[in-house]
Protein backbone atom coordinates (compact mmCIF):
# COMPACT_ATOMS: atom_id res chain seq x y z
CA UNK A 1 0.00 0.00 0.00
CA UNK A 2 2.92 2.15 0.72
CA UNK A 3 4.48 1.86 -2.44
CA UNK A 4 0.91 2.47 -4.29
CA UNK A 5 0.59 5.88 -2.32
CA UNK A 6 4.12 6.97 -3.30
CA UNK A 7 3.71 6.28 -7.01
CA UNK A 8 0.27 7.90 -6.84
CA UNK A 9 2.55 10.96 -5.65
CA UNK A 10 5.46 10.94 -7.86
CA UNK A 11 2.30 10.51 -10.66
CA UNK A 12 0.07 13.27 -9.63
CA UNK A 13 3.15 15.85 -8.91
CA UNK A 14 4.91 15.19 -12.11
CA UNK A 15 1.65 15.59 -13.73
CA UNK A 16 0.88 18.88 -11.81
CA UNK A 17 4.08 20.20 -12.79
CA UNK A 18 4.26 19.26 -16.20
CA UNK A 19 0.51 20.80 -16.66
CA UNK A 20 2.08 24.12 -16.21
CA UNK A 21 5.06 24.09 -17.87
CA UNK A 22 5.37 20.84 -20.53
CA UNK A 23 7.96 19.22 -19.01
CA UNK A 24 9.55 18.43 -15.20
CA UNK A 25 12.81 17.53 -14.34
CA UNK A 26 13.31 14.63 -12.20
CA UNK A 27 15.76 17.10 -9.62
CA UNK A 28 12.93 19.53 -9.12
CA UNK A 29 10.63 16.21 -8.58
CA UNK A 30 12.98 15.19 -5.92
CA UNK A 31 12.43 18.53 -4.51
CA UNK A 32 8.82 18.73 -4.14
CA UNK A 33 8.04 15.35 -2.72
CA UNK A 34 10.84 16.29 -0.22
CA UNK A 35 13.16 13.19 -1.01
CA UNK A 36 15.83 13.33 1.49
CA UNK A 37 17.78 10.25 0.71
CA UNK A 38 19.80 8.64 -2.35
CA UNK A 39 17.51 5.83 -2.06
CA UNK A 40 14.01 7.49 -1.93
CA UNK A 41 15.42 9.48 -5.22
CA UNK A 42 16.31 6.03 -6.88
CA UNK A 43 13.00 4.41 -6.03
CA UNK A 44 11.26 8.16 -7.29
CA UNK A 45 13.53 7.15 -10.67
CA UNK A 46 12.32 3.52 -10.68
CA UNK A 47 8.60 4.92 -10.44
CA UNK A 48 8.71 7.16 -13.34
CA UNK A 49 10.13 4.83 -15.41
CA UNK A 50 7.43 2.36 -14.87
CA UNK A 51 5.01 5.05 -14.68
CA UNK A 52 6.70 6.08 -18.45
CA UNK A 53 6.51 1.87 -19.40
CA UNK A 54 3.06 1.96 -18.97
CA UNK A 55 2.50 5.08 -20.77
CA UNK A 56 1.02 7.43 -17.68
CA UNK A 57 3.77 9.80 -18.55
CA UNK A 58 6.39 10.30 -21.44
CA UNK A 59 9.62 10.39 -21.26
CA UNK A 60 11.09 13.72 -22.74
CA UNK A 61 14.59 13.04 -22.49
CA UNK A 62 16.88 12.06 -20.09
CA UNK A 63 16.05 13.09 -16.62
CA UNK A 64 12.75 15.13 -18.23
CA UNK A 65 9.15 13.44 -18.04
CA UNK A 66 6.26 15.37 -19.27
CA UNK A 67 2.44 14.79 -19.92
CA UNK A 68 1.54 11.99 -22.54
CA UNK A 69 0.02 13.81 -25.50
CA UNK A 70 -3.16 12.48 -26.60
CA UNK A 71 -4.48 13.56 -29.84
CA UNK A 72 -7.42 12.64 -31.51
CA UNK A 73 -7.44 10.93 -34.53
CA UNK A 74 -6.92 13.13 -37.70
CA UNK A 75 -9.71 14.48 -39.90
CA UNK A 76 -10.02 12.92 -43.47
CA UNK A 77 -8.99 15.76 -44.79
CA UNK A 78 -6.02 15.81 -42.97
CA UNK A 79 -5.15 11.97 -43.73
CA UNK A 80 -5.99 12.53 -47.39
CA UNK A 81 -3.40 15.39 -47.56
CA UNK A 82 -1.23 12.91 -45.44
CA UNK A 83 -1.23 10.25 -48.40
CA UNK A 84 -0.87 12.51 -51.37
CA UNK A 85 2.34 13.79 -48.96
CA UNK A 86 3.57 10.30 -48.59
CA UNK A 87 2.78 8.95 -51.85
CA UNK A 88 3.05 12.69 -54.35
CA UNK A 89 0.98 11.23 -56.75
CA UNK A 90 -2.72 10.03 -55.66
CA UNK A 91 -5.63 8.34 -57.68
CA UNK A 92 -9.11 9.00 -56.03
CA UNK A 93 -9.50 5.14 -55.20
CA UNK A 94 -6.03 5.29 -53.18
CA UNK A 95 -7.90 8.33 -51.12
CA UNK A 96 -11.12 6.02 -50.97
CA UNK A 97 -8.55 3.44 -50.20
CA UNK A 98 -6.27 5.06 -47.47
CA UNK A 99 -8.65 7.56 -45.61
CA UNK A 100 -12.01 5.51 -46.18
CA UNK A 101 -13.61 8.41 -47.85
CA UNK A 102 -16.67 8.86 -50.72
CA UNK A 103 -15.20 8.85 -54.04
CA UNK A 104 -17.10 12.18 -54.52
CA UNK A 105 -15.48 13.75 -51.74
CA UNK A 106 -11.95 12.37 -52.61
CA UNK A 107 -12.48 14.17 -56.29
CA UNK A 108 -13.86 17.52 -54.57
CA UNK A 109 -10.74 17.87 -52.62
CA UNK A 110 -8.25 16.71 -55.25
CA UNK A 111 -9.56 19.64 -57.08
CA UNK A 112 -9.76 21.77 -54.40
CA UNK A 113 -5.46 21.17 -54.85
CA UNK A 114 -5.94 21.74 -58.69
CA UNK A 115 -7.62 25.14 -57.73
CA UNK A 116 -4.77 26.08 -55.03
CA UNK A 117 -1.87 25.01 -57.54
CA UNK A 118 -0.99 22.64 -55.06
CA UNK A 119 -1.84 19.91 -57.25
CA UNK A 120 -2.23 19.15 -61.12
CA UNK A 121 -4.05 16.66 -62.69
CA UNK A 122 -2.69 13.91 -64.74
CA UNK A 123 -4.99 12.61 -67.60
CA UNK A 124 -3.55 9.36 -68.54
CA UNK A 125 -3.06 8.26 -72.40
CA UNK A 126 -4.79 5.24 -71.82
CA UNK A 127 -8.77 6.81 -71.53
CA UNK A 128 -9.16 3.12 -69.65
CA UNK A 129 -6.66 4.29 -66.67
CA UNK A 130 -7.78 6.73 -63.95
CA UNK A 131 -6.76 10.13 -63.74
CA UNK A 132 -4.29 10.77 -60.90
CA UNK A 133 -3.00 14.02 -59.64
CA UNK A 134 0.43 14.78 -58.74
CA UNK A 135 1.75 17.27 -55.92
CA UNK A 136 3.32 19.95 -57.17
CA UNK A 137 4.80 21.66 -54.34
CA UNK A 138 6.16 20.77 -50.91
CA UNK A 139 6.40 22.14 -47.61
CA UNK A 140 3.09 23.10 -47.44
CA UNK A 141 0.33 23.38 -44.82
CA UNK A 142 -2.40 21.57 -45.34
CA UNK A 143 -4.65 23.43 -47.66
CA UNK A 144 -8.58 24.31 -45.81
CA UNK A 145 -11.48 24.93 -48.33
CA UNK A 146 -12.36 28.52 -47.25
CA UNK A 147 -14.79 28.67 -49.51
CA UNK A 148 -16.60 25.81 -48.59
CA UNK A 149 -16.18 27.10 -44.76
CA UNK A 150 -17.35 30.19 -45.53
CA UNK A 151 -20.52 28.73 -47.44
CA UNK A 152 -20.89 26.21 -44.42
CA UNK A 153 -20.78 29.31 -41.83
CA UNK A 154 -23.41 30.91 -44.04
CA UNK A 155 -25.95 28.23 -43.68
CA UNK A 156 -25.16 28.11 -40.05
CA UNK A 157 -25.98 31.41 -39.59
CA UNK A 158 -29.06 31.26 -41.72
CA UNK A 159 -30.25 28.27 -39.51
CA UNK A 160 -29.38 30.11 -36.20
CA UNK A 161 -31.54 33.20 -37.15
CA UNK A 162 -34.16 30.68 -38.59
CA UNK A 163 -34.41 28.94 -35.20
CA UNK A 164 -34.07 32.14 -33.46
CA UNK A 165 -37.24 33.48 -35.27
CA UNK A 166 -39.02 30.61 -34.53
CA UNK A 167 -37.96 30.81 -30.68
CA UNK A 168 -38.84 34.59 -30.56
CA UNK A 169 -42.87 33.82 -32.35
CA UNK A 170 -43.07 30.55 -29.67
CA UNK A 171 -42.33 33.22 -27.07
CA UNK A 172 -44.62 35.70 -28.54
CA UNK A 173 -47.40 32.75 -28.29
CA UNK A 174 -46.85 31.80 -24.98
CA UNK A 175 -47.22 35.31 -23.95
CA UNK A 176 -50.85 35.43 -25.41
CA UNK A 177 -51.50 32.81 -23.92
CA UNK A 178 -50.62 33.64 -20.22
CA UNK A 179 -52.54 36.93 -20.90
CA UNK A 180 -55.27 35.23 -21.87
CA UNK A 181 -55.09 32.70 -19.05
CA UNK A 182 -54.61 36.05 -16.31
CA UNK A 183 -57.98 37.15 -18.46
CA UNK A 184 -59.63 34.47 -17.91
CA UNK A 185 -58.75 34.16 -13.56
CA UNK A 186 -59.86 37.81 -13.60
CA UNK A 187 -63.21 36.99 -14.79
CA UNK B 1 -35.60 -8.96 -69.44
CA UNK B 2 -34.39 -9.11 -65.63
CA UNK B 3 -31.32 -7.14 -65.26
CA UNK B 4 -28.67 -8.37 -62.77
CA UNK B 5 -27.19 -5.66 -60.52
CA UNK B 6 -23.73 -4.27 -61.26
CA UNK B 7 -20.86 -5.76 -58.90
CA UNK B 8 -18.84 -2.69 -58.16
CA UNK B 9 -15.11 -2.80 -56.87
CA UNK B 10 -15.03 -0.60 -53.72
CA UNK B 11 -11.55 0.13 -53.10
CA UNK B 12 -11.23 -0.68 -49.25
CA UNK B 13 -8.66 -0.97 -46.48
CA UNK B 14 -8.75 -4.59 -45.72
CA UNK B 15 -7.55 -5.83 -42.66
CA UNK B 16 -5.67 -8.52 -43.78
CA UNK B 17 -3.48 -10.88 -41.41
CA UNK B 18 -0.46 -8.77 -42.17
CA UNK B 19 -2.14 -5.94 -41.19
CA UNK B 20 -3.48 -7.31 -37.99
CA UNK B 21 0.44 -8.65 -37.76
CA UNK B 22 1.28 -5.32 -38.23
CA UNK B 23 -1.05 -3.30 -35.36
CA UNK B 24 -0.45 -5.62 -32.74
CA UNK B 25 3.58 -5.18 -33.63
CA UNK B 26 3.00 -1.14 -33.17
CA UNK B 27 1.16 -2.04 -30.30
CA UNK B 28 3.66 -4.37 -28.43
CA UNK B 29 6.44 -1.39 -29.59
CA UNK B 30 4.27 0.76 -27.82
CA UNK B 31 4.25 -1.25 -24.43
CA UNK B 32 7.87 -0.31 -24.26
CA UNK B 33 7.66 3.61 -24.31
CA UNK B 34 10.11 5.97 -22.32
CA UNK B 35 13.05 4.17 -24.20
CA UNK B 36 14.60 4.52 -27.75
CA UNK B 37 13.78 1.55 -30.02
CA UNK B 38 13.34 0.27 -33.46
CA UNK B 39 11.12 -2.27 -35.66
CA UNK B 40 11.55 -3.68 -38.69
CA UNK B 41 8.89 -4.82 -41.22
CA UNK B 42 10.68 -6.51 -43.99
CA UNK B 43 8.98 -8.81 -47.02
CA UNK B 44 9.50 -8.69 -51.01
CA UNK B 45 7.65 -6.45 -52.75
CA UNK B 46 4.30 -6.37 -53.79
CA UNK B 47 3.04 -7.74 -50.15
CA UNK B 48 1.69 -4.63 -48.77
CA UNK B 49 4.39 -3.23 -46.38
CA UNK B 50 4.65 0.38 -47.79
CA UNK B 51 0.71 0.37 -48.42
CA UNK B 52 0.31 -0.79 -44.64
CA UNK B 53 2.96 1.87 -43.09
CA UNK B 54 1.50 4.67 -44.89
CA UNK B 55 -2.19 3.64 -43.90
CA UNK B 56 -1.44 3.67 -40.30
CA UNK B 57 0.80 6.89 -40.45
CA UNK B 58 -1.79 8.44 -42.36
CA UNK B 59 -4.69 7.46 -40.31
CA UNK B 60 -1.95 8.49 -37.10
CA UNK B 61 -0.79 11.60 -37.55
CA UNK B 62 2.63 9.56 -37.87
CA UNK B 63 5.52 11.24 -39.94
CA UNK B 64 6.42 8.45 -42.75
CA UNK B 65 9.82 9.19 -44.86
CA UNK B 66 11.02 7.07 -48.13
CA UNK B 67 14.81 7.79 -48.28
CA UNK B 68 16.22 9.15 -51.56
CA UNK B 69 19.48 7.49 -53.08
CA UNK B 70 20.41 10.94 -53.57
CA UNK B 71 20.64 11.48 -49.67
CA UNK B 72 23.59 8.77 -49.59
CA UNK B 73 26.41 11.12 -49.98
CA UNK B 74 25.10 13.21 -46.95
CA UNK B 75 23.06 13.12 -43.85
CA UNK B 76 21.41 16.91 -44.83
CA UNK B 77 19.13 16.16 -46.98
CA UNK B 78 17.98 13.15 -44.71
CA UNK B 79 17.95 15.12 -41.58
CA UNK B 80 16.20 18.18 -43.90
CA UNK B 81 13.37 15.54 -45.40
CA UNK B 82 12.62 14.36 -41.91
CA UNK B 83 12.51 17.29 -40.20
CA UNK B 84 10.21 18.96 -42.97
CA UNK B 85 7.63 15.33 -42.55
CA UNK B 86 7.75 15.82 -38.42
CA UNK B 87 6.53 19.83 -39.13
CA UNK B 88 9.80 21.56 -38.50
CA UNK B 89 8.64 24.61 -39.96
CA UNK B 90 12.34 26.27 -41.16
CA UNK B 91 14.66 23.88 -42.19
CA UNK B 92 18.27 24.42 -41.56
CA UNK B 93 20.69 24.13 -43.81
CA UNK B 94 23.50 22.63 -41.35
CA UNK B 95 23.95 19.02 -39.93
CA UNK B 96 23.91 20.14 -36.40
CA UNK B 97 21.17 22.65 -36.43
CA UNK B 98 19.36 20.03 -38.50
CA UNK B 99 19.57 17.16 -36.36
CA UNK B 100 18.69 19.15 -32.98
CA UNK B 101 15.33 20.63 -35.14
CA UNK B 102 14.43 16.78 -35.62
CA UNK B 103 15.27 16.14 -31.98
CA UNK B 104 12.99 19.10 -30.64
CA UNK B 105 10.00 17.63 -33.38
CA UNK B 106 10.19 14.26 -32.11
CA UNK B 107 9.83 14.93 -28.71
CA UNK B 108 7.46 17.46 -29.46
CA UNK B 109 5.00 14.46 -30.65
CA UNK B 110 4.04 12.40 -28.11
CA UNK B 111 6.03 8.95 -28.77
CA UNK B 112 4.45 8.82 -32.37
CA UNK B 113 6.36 6.24 -34.05
CA UNK B 114 8.47 7.36 -37.04
CA UNK B 115 8.36 5.18 -40.66
CA UNK B 116 11.58 4.99 -42.39
CA UNK B 117 11.31 2.88 -45.88
CA UNK B 118 13.81 1.65 -47.64
CA UNK B 119 16.76 2.75 -45.79
CA UNK B 120 18.48 -0.17 -46.59
CA UNK B 121 19.96 1.60 -49.70
CA UNK B 122 21.78 4.12 -47.88
CA UNK B 123 24.69 3.95 -45.95
CA UNK B 124 25.26 2.69 -42.63
CA UNK B 125 25.65 5.95 -41.19
CA UNK B 126 22.15 7.15 -41.50
CA UNK B 127 21.07 3.68 -39.81
CA UNK B 128 23.12 5.04 -36.83
CA UNK B 129 22.00 8.44 -37.23
CA UNK B 130 18.14 6.55 -36.72
CA UNK B 131 19.64 5.36 -34.05
CA UNK B 132 20.97 8.28 -32.21
CA UNK B 133 17.91 10.24 -33.19
CA UNK B 134 15.69 7.20 -31.31
CA UNK B 135 17.85 6.54 -28.17
CA UNK B 136 18.10 10.41 -27.47
CA UNK B 137 14.68 11.38 -27.76
CA UNK B 138 12.90 7.91 -26.76
CA UNK B 139 11.02 7.98 -30.12
CA UNK B 140 10.18 4.76 -31.77
CA UNK B 141 10.96 4.04 -35.28
CA UNK B 142 9.81 1.78 -37.43
CA UNK B 143 11.84 0.96 -40.50
CA UNK B 144 10.35 -0.67 -43.25
CA UNK B 145 12.37 -2.41 -46.05
CA UNK B 146 12.76 -5.55 -48.07
CA UNK B 147 15.19 -8.61 -46.94
CA UNK B 148 18.02 -6.91 -47.21
CA UNK B 149 17.19 -4.79 -44.42
CA UNK B 150 17.18 -7.08 -41.93
CA UNK B 151 21.22 -8.13 -42.65
CA UNK B 152 21.86 -4.25 -43.01
CA UNK B 153 20.61 -3.82 -39.15
CA UNK B 154 22.29 -7.08 -37.81
CA UNK B 155 25.74 -5.96 -38.62
CA UNK B 156 25.54 -2.97 -36.48
CA UNK B 157 25.07 -4.71 -33.13
CA UNK B 158 24.19 -1.59 -30.73
CA UNK B 159 21.41 -1.29 -33.49
CA UNK B 160 20.10 -4.65 -33.69
CA UNK B 161 20.08 -4.72 -29.93
CA UNK B 162 17.34 -1.72 -29.74
CA UNK B 163 15.25 -3.92 -32.82
CA UNK B 164 12.68 -4.58 -30.34
CA UNK B 165 10.08 -5.94 -32.74
CA UNK B 166 10.73 -7.75 -36.34
CA UNK B 167 7.96 -8.22 -38.50
CA UNK B 168 7.58 -9.91 -41.72
CA UNK B 169 5.18 -9.72 -44.44
CA UNK B 170 4.25 -12.93 -45.51
CA UNK B 171 2.67 -13.99 -49.24
CA UNK B 172 -0.92 -13.40 -48.89
CA UNK B 173 -3.11 -16.59 -47.50
CA UNK B 174 -6.30 -18.08 -49.21
CA UNK B 175 -8.37 -16.57 -46.08
CA UNK B 176 -6.84 -13.39 -47.32
CA UNK B 177 -8.11 -13.60 -51.03
CA UNK B 178 -11.56 -15.09 -49.78
CA UNK B 179 -11.55 -11.79 -47.50
CA UNK B 180 -10.62 -8.93 -49.56
CA UNK B 181 -13.37 -10.44 -52.30
CA UNK B 182 -15.99 -10.12 -50.01
CA UNK B 183 -14.87 -6.78 -48.55
CA UNK B 184 -14.24 -4.93 -51.51
CA UNK B 185 -16.59 -6.35 -54.07
CA UNK B 186 -19.15 -8.24 -52.12
CA UNK B 187 -18.22 -11.71 -54.03
CA UNK B 188 -18.13 -15.00 -51.92
CA UNK B 189 -15.38 -16.69 -54.07
CA UNK B 190 -16.09 -20.66 -54.85
CA UNK B 191 -13.29 -22.55 -53.04
CA UNK B 192 -11.66 -23.51 -56.22
CA UNK B 193 -11.99 -19.78 -57.32
CA UNK B 194 -10.24 -18.53 -54.81
CA UNK B 195 -7.33 -21.10 -54.88
CA UNK B 196 -6.73 -20.53 -58.28
CA UNK B 197 -6.82 -16.65 -57.46
CA UNK B 198 -4.67 -17.52 -54.59
CA UNK B 199 -1.99 -19.46 -56.70
CA UNK B 200 -1.32 -17.45 -59.49
CA UNK B 201 -0.76 -14.64 -57.25
CA UNK B 202 2.17 -16.22 -55.31
CA UNK B 203 1.03 -14.03 -52.25
CA UNK B 204 1.08 -10.79 -54.14
CA UNK B 205 -1.06 -8.44 -52.55
CA UNK B 206 -0.78 -6.39 -56.12
CA UNK B 207 -1.50 -9.08 -58.54
CA UNK B 208 -4.83 -9.98 -56.54
CA UNK B 209 -6.12 -6.74 -56.63
CA UNK B 210 -5.10 -7.08 -60.52
CA UNK B 211 -7.07 -9.57 -60.81
CA UNK B 212 -9.96 -9.12 -58.82
CA UNK B 213 -10.77 -6.31 -60.30
CA UNK B 214 -10.66 -7.93 -63.95
CA UNK B 215 -12.97 -10.28 -62.03
CA UNK B 216 -15.66 -7.87 -61.50
CA UNK B 217 -15.48 -6.05 -64.93
CA UNK B 218 -16.06 -9.90 -66.58
CA UNK B 219 -18.36 -10.81 -64.25
CA UNK B 220 -20.61 -7.36 -64.90
CA UNK B 221 -19.84 -7.87 -68.83
CA UNK B 222 -21.90 -10.85 -68.29
CA UNK B 223 -24.34 -10.35 -66.21
CA UNK B 224 -22.89 -12.83 -63.77
CA UNK B 225 -22.87 -12.47 -59.61
CA UNK B 226 -21.28 -15.54 -59.34
CA UNK B 227 -17.90 -15.84 -60.60
CA UNK B 228 -17.11 -19.68 -62.07
CA UNK B 229 -13.57 -21.20 -63.03
CA UNK B 230 -13.78 -19.68 -66.61
CA UNK B 231 -13.99 -16.21 -65.91
CA UNK B 232 -11.58 -16.42 -63.27
CA UNK B 233 -8.89 -17.74 -65.88
CA UNK B 234 -10.04 -15.19 -68.15
CA UNK B 235 -9.24 -12.59 -65.15
CA UNK B 236 -5.84 -13.97 -64.70
CA UNK B 237 -5.05 -13.61 -68.19
CA UNK B 238 -6.17 -10.84 -68.88
CA UNK B 239 -4.93 -9.05 -65.76
CA UNK B 240 -1.55 -10.49 -66.93
CA UNK B 241 -1.47 -9.10 -70.33
CA UNK B 242 -2.59 -5.55 -69.03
Amino acid sequence: MAHQSFRKNVLSMALKLSNETGEVTTDSLSVLLMIMSKAEHKRMLNTLSELAGEGKLRRIRQGVYGPVVTAGNPDKREVMWRVMRMRRAVTVADLQEMAGVSSSYASEWLELLVRREVAVRIVPANPKHPHSWRLVKSDLEMPVDDEKAARLRDIRRKKKAAITGKLDAIDTALGEVRKILKNLEEE
Amino acid sequence: MKVMPEIRFFPKFVNVKNVRNFQAMIDALMMSAGEGRLAAVIGPAGRGKTRTAQWYAANNRCAFLRCLTIWRQSELGFLQALGRELGVKKVAHRKDPAFLAVMDALNAQGGRPVFIEEIEKLPRLHLELVRDLSDLSAAPFVLVGEDELQSHMQQVTRIWNRTFQLLEFEPLGLGDVVMFARESAGIDLPAEAAETLHHDAAGCFRVIKRDLISLVNIMNARGKTEPDMEMVKVAIKQSLRG
